[in-house]
């Protein structure tokens, strides 16, 4: 009202007192009031418009939140049951591959690798510690052990990196001294430290490998370079061909070097700490890389990660403090422990150890 | 020999990426080449200083370059080994002569390669400065050359072998130093004569001069080209199969 009164007031020009104005100007008074109240309902009309307007935004954003939720929620359980269908495959493909070898008579299969009181010292560090192990041909074996246990030592010892301190390894009958040149030919190596010639692109690196392992006799220049683009193929390193291997993130280099380690198509591959350092997809998507190389090979591989000795190998050997403490397939571990998934089975034969000692 | 080809190829690739290499094995070379015959030409003639005349001072850049290699040779071969690449390779069927010959093959290419460049660039060189130089001469240092390219490559393949990557720069740059100066690349030694002269006489950097300078001025006298080269050649076979040894020692010391 004082508004009103204020507007009486301008238009009339006289001094109007509150609740007392003239009959005069009854009329214009009424006026101006409802001019004023329809001003007000329009400016409330108006108010209440954009509360709606923003309340009805407001809504539209946090449906939308909620539906985009729900979408990352969707994809991460397809995700996950991808993953869980992977690895239920891989399961199920080892249990039909090792039925296969059962049928086959697997016990009777060729023994590919074999160790005899190995030992490697350095100094009067025992690195290797009289070890004895088997592997079967076309099996993969894990070696699974903590830092420092002694795995890289073993893995050279059957390169003939290194020589052993005592003891014997033959791998396909051949001594991995006596018979260093013969035992050469046979064995793949992807080295714990990615071995490749940093200069030199992803191509001229197995060119160069080709060139070192396959037998000029029965590969001539063409044969070859058809060998390389096979693995560049195999290993999906077509894209990166002529990038220079030293700028590939480590990941690739991983691949490359095993790509390396395949071009002559060894009988034995030893892969020492293929995945160390990467990351999670680049792990995965390098078992799967290992999985498709495992047919009709003996691989050893050694690693830290559980899960990795879990997805990759059909029988994993415990390595501690230089010696192998267990041999077996994870259910055979299982047993012998009476614990159940790789971890509970690691964990209590450390403490098993650390006990007898 | 196949082995020992396809590492060649893979040391010859790993050179051509260095720039640095091409800056020193010869941009270097050429520019001392022709710094060292504006020097010459502000030289009264009365002095009678004949080193840097052109037909004397194309014989020592030769020689300067050829330090050079031997420099890259042991950078080469002493990074090769700080990498698990070499020691890869130790478990591959390669034998230790393909690594020896693997990196000193595409050594020589390079010093032969080296020498044609400086050769040619000498020739420019003396048409400017109005020298005769004989053709038959430029030609024959190209192949007479090679004993004192093996000596040099293998100096620094031994030295590759008992350095690593850091000290290995340091030590040659040394032997680059007393290569130079003790070879009388850029000073007269024999004018100079008393005990410089004879300290030079007892080390093989002056020889491997002398048979640069004495074949591109085709002076094939005895006591200047006969001896010298008889002297470079040994030097050269020995150093050589010092290098393996040290090399295959190393090899399995490494392991
Ligand atoms: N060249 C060497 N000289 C001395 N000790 C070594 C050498 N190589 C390995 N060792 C020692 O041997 C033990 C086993 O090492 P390694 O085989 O590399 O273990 P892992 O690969 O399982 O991590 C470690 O204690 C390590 O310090
Ligand atoms: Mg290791």
């Amino acid at each position: 009202m004082k508004t009103a009164r204020k507007e009486l007031e301008k238009t009339t020009g006289e001094n109007i007192k509150t609740g007392k104005t003239p009959v005069r100007y009854q009329e214009m008074w009424w006026t101006i009031e409802s001019n004023l109240t329809e001003k007000n309902i329009i400016e409330k009309n108006i108010i209440e418009k954009n509360i709606i307007e923003k309340n009805i935004i407001e809504k539209n954003i946090i449906e939308k939140n909620i539906i985009e939720k729900n979408i990352i929620e969707k994809n991460i359980i397809e995700k996950n049951i991808i993953e869980k269908n992977v690895i239920e495959k891989n399961v199920i493909e080892k249990n039909v591959k090792k039925k296969d070898m059962e049928k086959k008579g697997m016990g009777k299969m060729k023994n590919m690798i074999v160790l005899e009181n190995l030992s490697k010292n350095y100094g009067v560090k025992k690195a290797v510690d009289d070890i004895n192990l088997t592997v079967k041909e076309g099996e993969m074996l894990s070696l699974l052990g903590v830092n420092g246990a002694g795995k890289s030592t073993t893995i050279k010892m059957l390169s003939c990196l290194t020589k052993p301190s005592g003891g014997t390894a033959k791998i396909d009958g051949r001594d991995v001294v006596k018979e260093r040149d013969r035992v050469k030919e046979i064995v793949g190596i992807s080295t714990q430290d990615t071995a490749i010639a940093r200069n030199l692109t992803v191509e001229e690196n197995l060119s160069f490998m080709a060139g070192i392992y396959l037998d000029p006799k029965a590969f001539d220049k063409k044969k070859r370079e058809e060998r390389v683009e096979e693995i560049l193929r195999d290993f999906k390193l077509e894209e990166v061909r002529r990038t220079k291997s030293g700028k590939l993130s480590g990941g690739w280099q991983r691949r490359l070097s095993i790509a390396m380690a395949m071009i002559g198509n060894p009988k034995v591959l030893l892969l020492d700490e293929p995945t160390l350092g990467l990351d999670v997809l680049a792990r995965r998507e390098l078992w799967r890389e290992i999985e498709k190389i495992k047919k009709n090979r003996t691989i050893i591989l050694t690693t830290h990660y559980m899960e990795e000795a879990e997805a990759l190998s059909d029988r994993i050997a415990i390595m501690i403090k230089g010696k192998i403490i267990m041999t077996g397939t994870l259910g055979e571990l299982e047993e012998k422990t009476g614990q159940k998934g790789l971890e509970n089975v690691f964990v209590s034969v450390v403490e098993g150890e650390e006990k007898h000692e | 020999m196949n082995r020992t080809l396809q590492f060649a190829k893979r040391n010859l690739i790993e050179l051509s990426r260095d720039v640095l290499g091409y800056i020193f094995c010869i941009a270097f070379p050429i520019l001392m080449l022709i710094v060292m015959s504006v020097v010459n030409e502000s030289i009264p003639k009365e002095a009678g200083m004949m080193t840097f005349r052109i037909d004397n001072l194309s014989g020592g850049i030769l020689i300067f370059g050829q330090t050079f290699v031997m420099l890259f040779t042991a950078i080469l071969v002493a990074t090769d080994r700080s990498t698990s690449f070499l020691l890869r390779l130790y478990a591959s069927p390669m034998k230790s002569r393909d690594f020896t010959n693997g990196y000193m093959f595409p050594m020589i290419l390079i010093s032969i390669v080296q020498a044609i460049v400086l050769m040619l660039s000498s020739c420019v060189v003396a048409k400017i400065s109005g020298v005769e130089l004989k053709v038959g001469g430029l030609l024959l240092v190209i192949l007479l050359s090679i004993p004192s390219a093996i000596m040099f490559l293998s100096i620094g393949l031994i030295f590759g072998s008992l350095l690593n990557e850091k000290s290995a720069p340091g030590v040659c740059s040394v032997i680059v130093s007393a290569g130079t100066f003790l070879g009388g690349v850029f000073f007269d030694a024999e004018g100079v004569g008393g005990p410089i002269l004879k300290v030079c006489n007892c080390l093989p950097f002056l020889y491997c001069t002398r048979v640069a300078r004495s074949t591109i001025q085709m002076d094939f006298h005895w006591e200047t080209f006969g001896k010298s080269l008889l002297i470079v050649s040994l030097t050269a076979i020995a150093m050589a199969a010092l290098a393996v040894l040290t090399f295959r020692s190393r090899m399995k010391a490494d392991q």
